[in-house]
């Protein structure tokens, strides 16, 4: 018939706050030549914020709108019974933020196939500040996030808010976007709060979270360069013997939902360390396959590995 | 005794501006801890807090995911103790319910000296209707236990979309005070005031200041007395608090049933009346000065037009219910319709809150309207404050012909109260729109 049976209904998953510009998204998204289907799809909206969708666009793409009050709807009976009315060859689904994004579960049969975040920039900050958790499972597992009516924020808020969002979601694409369209960001990445000239970049306690999703983004500005700093060790038992992981504590989300953000760093001095020592690690950095990150990563060279005392702050974006 | 108010409303409703305008306008003076469980957008100026001696409490970074009500008790307690502040105001989370954070001060409340005063929900008005529809139970929950709801963006929000929001909200809690009137055009009194006592009797003062005074204060030439009445001599040492009950009931026995063609004396009446008052001569009021039972005092602001009855003077603070109808059941050619005015009539009081502007002009007629039409039934009294486009406010009374406009300071919400029989209700809230 259409293959999906085979594949799974494709679902197209697009959350972000209420006004984020979701409706907005999905519409041009619609109208797109690259979005065109034959058959039918089904538009699940579990939000109505004040942009409505024109019936004629609806009807041109041939997309069904299906209303959702409550979290408590989204049944399994629900996906079947969308399935026997429409038979659509997609799904997208229009998310109400305030409903945490966990609570999407679909039909096994049923693929996440993309999942966009919208979200305004302009309000951005009450929201990171609030609603952390929500806005941690929303981009958690985005492949995308559009940041956009960012024309009265800052340069400075907006390398914030794309740091955190980093350590929210350190896979997904970020595009931020004032009324002229996508803002260039490479620019405005030169005032990182160390300096990348030096023969030794010494990484303070504050700029630890900064340097570490940095250098995951940044390749061509880290690679080859040695820089100092203080850490916590990780030992693992499936690293090689002269492999540790120098990182520290980050609070991502909240006090409850912590992660260690480290790079893995290979060292003379590793067979001797524990876990949980704290080390002043002089490193050259390059970027290697390693299984742990799926593919290609920082991965340190150390000059040199001494103790150091502990620091107690937390990282945080 | 420590007084504990809780702000609660959606991110970015506006609650640090209402707590500003509090700490600066109404509680400046007291002892105050501010217990904050979010960020807000505009942080509340530092100096000015440790200028004003208030202390902060930040919680748990705003974190909905770590639970309110074990730590936030434990907090409280701790504030309470350590401080003895007058009045703890608490920004709860914006996603929270209302409810739980009640129930955590009470909970509190059994061990400590503390009143749960305040709880305040402000709305964005511009956005109560989306955020109803999509947010569902944490909002509606503030909504609901909220004795005073303070809409926010009412200046710069679509009046149609006020007026809406105002509807959904009264679906959702019949009893709060929904302020409509931006803030910053009220004073801090105006708002504690209401914080310490979210009720709104304009209706039931109305209705009972027509059970007393079934008359106007306007010259009348039917010929009767109506300066010649009755007074009540009250027990005084009473201390009841009951007497406007009483005093209601004395007048419904006390119609005259004779016949009358006037010049007559009304006040032999051949009725038995079991209400206890001496109804058969013209008794004074023997208030006794010194009563400080303070459960009279109210009546007298809507009767400040009849007070020019008294033949004494007296300060008692009582509500002497100087008038007396004369339910005349002949023909009497003062040219009122009497018959509208018996009490055993039954009146109907309809009632609107609003914050669509009305001009002067606007006003008139729609008054005029009222006062000598019938188009919306037999209109006996009314009475309202409503704001005018420059910012000002027209304050309203009417009785049967006669309308007063005056100029008054703005209120939390624009009322209309009107008193009569066979109201047209859908007819005046097209009326007032």
């Amino acid at each position: 018939m259409n293959g999906k049976k085979e594949k799974g209904m494709p679902v197209f998953l697009i959350n972000g706050f209420l006004e984020a510009g979701k409706t907005k998204f999905i519409s041009f998204t619609l109208q797109q030549e690259y979005f065109k289907a034959d058959e039918t799809t089904v538009l699940i909206l579990c939000e109505e914020g004040d942009t409505e969708y024109d019936p004629n666009l609806l009807r041109e793409t041939k997309t069904k709108v299906v209303t959702v009050d409550d979290v408590s709807e989204l049944t399994p009976e629900f996906f079947r019974s969308i399935e026997a009315a429409y038979d659509p060859c997609r799904v997208l689904i229009e998310w109400n933020g305030i409903w945490p994004q966990d609570q999407l579960i679909l039909p096994a049969d049923w693929e996440l196939f993309q999942q966009i975040t919208i979200i305004d920039g302009d309000s951005f900050e009450i929201y990171l500040n609030n609603l952390k958790p929500l806005l941690s499972l929303m981009v958690k597992n985005s492949e995308l996030i559009i940041v956009n009516r960012c024309d009265e924020v800052s340069d400075e808020d907006i390398l914030r808010y794309r740091r955190g969002l980093k350590a929210l979601s350190p896979q997904a694409e970020l595009i931020f976007e004032d009324s002229e369209g996508e803002i260039e960001l490479e620019l405005m990445e030169e005032d990182l709060p160390y300096d990348l000239q030096a023969d030794v970049v010494e990484i303070s306690p504050e700029a630890y979270g900064i340097w570490y999703l940095d250098a995951l983004e940044n390749e061509e500005r880290y690679k080859g360069k040695v820089f100092e700093f203080t850490a916590m060790t990780l030992k693992a038992p499936e690293f090689p013997k002269n492999y540790f992981v120098p990182g520290r504590m980050a609070m991502t989300c909240c006090a409850d939902d912590m992660t260690f953000l480290g790079f893995v760093c290979k060292a003379r001095e590793a067979r001797l360390l524990e876990s949980g020592n704290w080390v002043k690690v002089r490193a050259k950095m390059t970027y290697e396959y390693w299984q742990e990150y799926e593919g290609i990563g920082p991965v340190l060279y150390a000059e040199s590995v001494v103790p150091a005392e502990e620091i107690k702050e937390v990282v945080q974006f | 005794m420590t007084k504990i108010d809780i702000i609660s409303g959606f991110l970015g409703a506006g609650k640090t501006t209402f707590i500003k305008k509090l700490l600066k306008e109404a509680i400046a003076g007291e002892k105050v801890v501010l217990i904050e469980n979010e960020f807000g957008e505009i942080g509340i100026d530092g100096g000015f807090l440790q200028d004003a001696g208030i202390e902060i409490r930040e919680m748990n970074s705003g974190c909905i995911c770590c639970s309110l009500v074990g730590d936030f008790g434990k907090s409280l307690e701790e504030v309470l103790k350590t401080y003895t502040p007058d009045r703890v105001i608490i920004e709860p989370s914006g996603v929270g319910k209302l409810s739980d954070v009640m129930k955590a001060v009470c909970d509190v409340a059994g061990e400590i000296d503390v009143t749960l005063n305040g709880s305040i929900t402000v709305v964005d008005a511009q956005k109560c209707k989306m955020y109803m529809k999509n947010f569902g139970e944490f909002f509606n929950n503030q909504i609901e236990n909220a004795g005073m709801i303070v809409l926010s963006r009412t200046d710069v929000a679509d009046a149609d979309k006020v007026a809406k929001a105002v509807e959904m909200i009264r679906e959702k809690n019949e009893k709060a005070v929904i302020v409509t009137t931006p803030i910053d055009q009220l004073t801090g009194a105006q708002l504690l005031e209401i914080i310490e006592q979210p009720m709104d009797d304009m209706a039931a003062e109305l209705m009972e200041e027509m059970k007393h005074h079934h008359h106007h204060d306007h010259e009348c030439t039917c010929g009767h007395d109506h300066h010649e009445h009755h007074h009540h001599d009250h027990d005084e040492h009473c201390t009841c608090g009951c007497h406007d009950h009483e005093h209601e009931h004395h007048h419904h026995e006390h119609h005259h049933d004779h016949e009358c063609s006037c010049g007559h004396d009304h006040h032999d009446h051949d009725h038995e009346c079991s209400c206890g008052h001496d109804h058969h001569e013209h008794h004074h009021h023997d208030h006794d000065e010194h009563c400080t039972c303070g459960c009279h005092d109210h009546e007298h602001e809507h009767h400040h037009h009849h007070e020019h009855h008294h033949d004494h003077e007296c300060n008692c603070g009582h509500d002497h219910h100087e008038h007396h109808h004369h339910d005349h059941d002949h023909e009497c050619s003062c040219g009122h319709d009497h018959h509208h005015h018996d009490a055993d009539e039954v009146f109907t009081s309809w009632g609107l809150e609003t914050s669509r502007k009305v001009e002067r002009e606007k006003l008139d007629e729609i008054l005029h309207d009222l006062a000598h039409t019938e188009k919306y039934g037999q209109v006996l009294r009314a009475k309202g404050m409503l704001p005018a486009a420059d910012g000002s406010w027209h304050y309203f009374d009417l009785v049967p012909e006669e309308i007063e406009i005056r100029t008054g300071a703005p209120i939390y919400t624009g009322k209309v109260c009107v008193i009569g029989s066979n109201l047209n209700e859908d007819a005046l809230k097209e009326l007032f729109k």
